[in-house]
């Protein structure tokens, strides 16, 4: 049976921590979510939240981010949602390789690579009314294209 | 081996032991933390002397890191390179270690036994 928690929170960084405990609180009512997939599922909120965050204080949105779980036995779904200006997730610029030495120029540009590698589904749908990032994680992980 | 404890900043302690500065943030290395650890990491490296700045940033007291954090350790790496020195990981979280395997930029960090 699917259960559902919602939670709203101030595009503030000091409500980071507790969307992240909410939601990994969540995932951890079905003991079939082990450690490390817990540990995924809190790394990825992180970067949805931190995402949503900044665009709100991009466009000095004081709206509220919308978080809300879809939980079974067998899989969490997290939805973040913001307000912010949006963006096209297939232009963001790829980082130099790790042996340019560029590389250390560019101190952002992780979220979306390991919101991808940590979740077992990862979509983004944007517009210049906000985003939306739906995340999921299997109990059991999915390395099947990794 | 002779510690000698410099003024807290931001609530994180950092040591000063025979020219190598070991900085150890606490909490959560995140959008809300980076800053206070930005500003610790430029202080202690703008306090070495030029070609003398090794920065060991002991993790084992930090909570949590997402890619806010790294950003930070990419920028102190950096900022330590072009004053001729290095910075040096310690006590990375398994969590970090994924992340950097990841990315690669395990390659990029130095690590040192505690």
């Amino acid at each position: 049976m699917s259960q559902i928690v919602e939670l709203e929170i101030p595009a503030r960084t000091e409500f980071l921590a507790l969307a992240r405990l909410v939601v990994v609180s969540a995932a951890s009512i079905e003991p079939a979510f082990t450690e490390d997939r817990l540990d995924n599922l809190r790394l990825a909120v992180s970067e949805a939240c931190t995402n949503a965050i900044e665009a709100h204080s991009d466009v000095q949105s004081e709206d509220r981010v919308h978080i809300r779980c879809d939980l079974t036995d067998e899989r969490i779904e997290v939805e973040v949602v913001d307000r912010g200006a949006g963006f096209d997730p297939d232009d963001v610029e790829a980082l130099p390789d790790v042996e340019d030495p560029r590389r250390l120029d560019h101190e952002n540009g992780l979220g979306l690579m390991m919101m991808r590698h940590f979740t077992d589904e990862a979509e983004i749908r944007s517009s210049s009314s906000g985003t939306a990032v739906r995340l999921v994680v299997y109990s059991l992980p999915d390395f099947s294209d990794s | 081996m002779v510690w000698t404890t410099l003024t807290p900043v931001d609530g994180v302690s950092r040591q000063l032991d025979d020219g190598v500065i070991t900085v150890r943030p606490r909490g959560d290395l995140d959008l809300g933390g980076a800053p206070a650890f930005r500003s610790m990491l430029g202080e202690a490296i703008s306090g070495a002397r030029i070609g003398q700045v090794t920065i060991d940033v002991d993790l084992a007291a930090v909570d949590f890191v997402d890619s806010a954090g790294i950003g930070v350790l990419i920028g102190g790496l950096r900022r330590a390179r072009a004053r001729g020195g290095t910075l040096r990981l310690n006590n990375v979280p398994s969590e970090l270690q994924d992340v950097f395997d990841l990315t690669g930029l395990g390659s990029v960090f130095e690590t040192v036994d505690s």
